[in-house]
């Protein structure tokens, strides 16, 4: 299972904050404090892709792999980030010109579906090569080569990138929010506290927050740094805990495994919630919302709570971005009775594609698959319940402790299980 | 305005199936137990065959409370004319 990227005990990410809350703090033009906000952002990119594995580097050109040699050169790999967020500037800039903007459109979505596919592709790599390779040759690229662009990929948060991007393109198209400027596109799509694993920041929030926050208080910077230690604390001490002495790759025999998917759920929980406390107390120094990922998980009673609680920026833009234009289209066309088999439909698209967004492999898709028939099966099993009870009986029984009790520790034990689906090692 | 916020009272008891539901502009889904993704959807469909008018999907979610929503249906209604 991939978790957030950051390497917390290198400086640059330390000295970046450092010098972006200092710097931004007395700025109090917005023109001007977008403008830094950008280069600083542009300028942790540059630290994280600008230094070459100068050892890897020379290895490959020994072996004559110019072209995987190449690619590894930071340099160039800022520079096609540079590039990247110039075209996507250009095609926000064009949208809503009605040809010049479905051309861009056009591109720029192929550009991102093949850019999704490979690096979905080379992730799969990572876990079962052969059968990726497979993959690649039976649709005609058995001769490209991916791997070279995967630490690019990789290091920008491609993932969270594209979904932003998918977000900023729809509200501007829609003509719901101005297309932004060249520094708000590169702070939109590359926040560099927000850049390995997100949270995923709404465009509409992107916009709506104040081009220069109140100045920083010593009672928000105390917060600011207290909810970063808390993080760390999580990630590499909680997190560091349950890896190291509950986790063996479901090598342990048969009865320990089930007791280990709870456990991976538990790391997984640490160590991303705990990526995002970082990112929140960071943002919190800088003056630059940053929404919130978690909401105590582990309380929640059917699997519609837990995706109001969990990974909550995701889970939002997908409500805000499949399930609503699923389900308000298929409502649309079939009328509101039949609301509850429309949602049926748009949970089932919505997890799908959510699944394969994490990884393009049999295992993501059944890990989608089996969120969607969750979800599906708490909306009739709660429709069935408000047609049978009356009102104060259907109260009684969400209030009932036993049932809550049942109810959260199923949930728990279903949320491992998918993970469990997800994480399954091949050998 | 006030019969706006009439007919999405309608609208909010008969989803939700409480006819004793009254709304205020500051009414959010937060105040309402039965209120979730789902119903949120099937309450803006009925407002949009209510008054007439289509909402874009950004619009759907955009909202924080009725107040917003009656607002929203209001700029709607005008721009229909």
């Amino acid at each position: 299972m991939d978790q957030p990227a950051v390497d917390f005990f290198k400086p640059d990410f330390w000295c970046v904050l450092a010098v972006a809350v200092l710097v931004l703090q007395p700025i109090t033009s917005g023109a001007l404090r977008k403008w830094v906000w950008a280069a600083v952002n542009l300028s942790f990119l540059g630290l994280l892709l600008g230094i070459p594995d100068f050892e890897r580097i020379w290895y490959l050109l020994q072996r004559s792999e110019v072209r995987d040699a190449a690619a590894l050169v930071g340099g160039s790999l800022l520079a096609w980030a540079c590039v990247g967020v110039l075209a996507a500037w250009i095609v926000l800039k064009t949208v809503r010109w009605r040809r010049l903007g479905v051309l861009a459109l056009v591109l720029c979505g192929a550009a991102l579906l093949g850019l999704f596919i490979i690096h979905k592709l080379t992730a799969e790599t990572l876990h079962s090569g052969d059968r990726a390779r497979e993959l690649l040759e039976a649709i005609g690229l058995s001769n490209f080569r991916a791997q070279p662009l995967k630490p690019l990929l990789v290091a920008i948060g491609f993932s969270y990138v594209a979904l932003r991007l998918v977000e900023a393109l729809r509200l501007t198209r829609e003509g719901r929010h101005p297309a932004p400027d060249l520094p708000s596109t590169v702070n939109y799509l590359l926040p560099f506290h927000m850049l390995a694993a997100g949270p995923i920041q709404g465009y509409a929030d992107f916009v709506a927050q104040p081009a220069v926050p109140p100045p920083l208080s010593a009672s928000d910077a105390l917060a600011g740094v207290e909810r970063i230690a808390h993080g760390l604390f999580k990630k590499y001490v909680l997190a560091t805990v349950v890896h190291d002495d509950f986790l063996t790759d479901f090598l342990a025999p048969f009865p320990y495994r089930g007791f280990e998917a709870l456990f991976l759920y538990l790391w997984v929980y640490l160590d991303f919630s705990g990526y995002s406390d970082i990112a929140v107390g960071a943002g919190r120094l800088m003056g630059v919302a940053t929404p919130e990922n978690f909401n105590r998980p582990y309380a929640a009673r059917n699997l519609i709570d837990f995706w109001d609680r969990w990974h909550m920026s995701l889970s939002r833009f997908i409500y805000r971005n499949l399930f609503i234009p699923v389900q308000l289209a298929l409502v649309r066309r079939s009328g509101p009775q039949a609301a509850l088999w429309c949602a049926t439909a748009a949970f089932s698209i919505s997890f799908l594609l959510c699944g394969l967004w994490h990884e393009l492999s049999v295992r993501w898709a059944l890990w989608g698959a089996m969120n969607a028939a969750g979800l599906i099966t708490v909306n009739w099993y709660r429709a069935w319940l408000q047609k049978r009870l009356s009102r104060e009986a259907f109260n009684r029984y969400r209030a009932h402790r036993g049932i809550r009790w049942a109810a959260v520790a199923l949930t728990q034990i279903f949320v491992a299980a998918t993970l469990l689906v997800a994480s399954w090692p091949d050998k | 305005m006030n019969e706006i916020y009439g007919r999405l009272e309608e609208i909010f008891r008969a989803v939700l199936l409480d006819d004793a539901l009254t709304l205020t502009p500051e009414t959010s889904g937060k105040d309402l137990d039965a209120w979730d993704s789902l119903t949120h959807v099937t309450v803006m469909v009925h407002a949009e065959r209510a008054f007439g008018i289509q909402f874009t999907s950004s619009e759907i979610s955009g909202w924080q409370n009725v107040g917003e929503l009656a607002r929203l249906i209001e700029d709607r209604l005008q721009q229909k004319g």
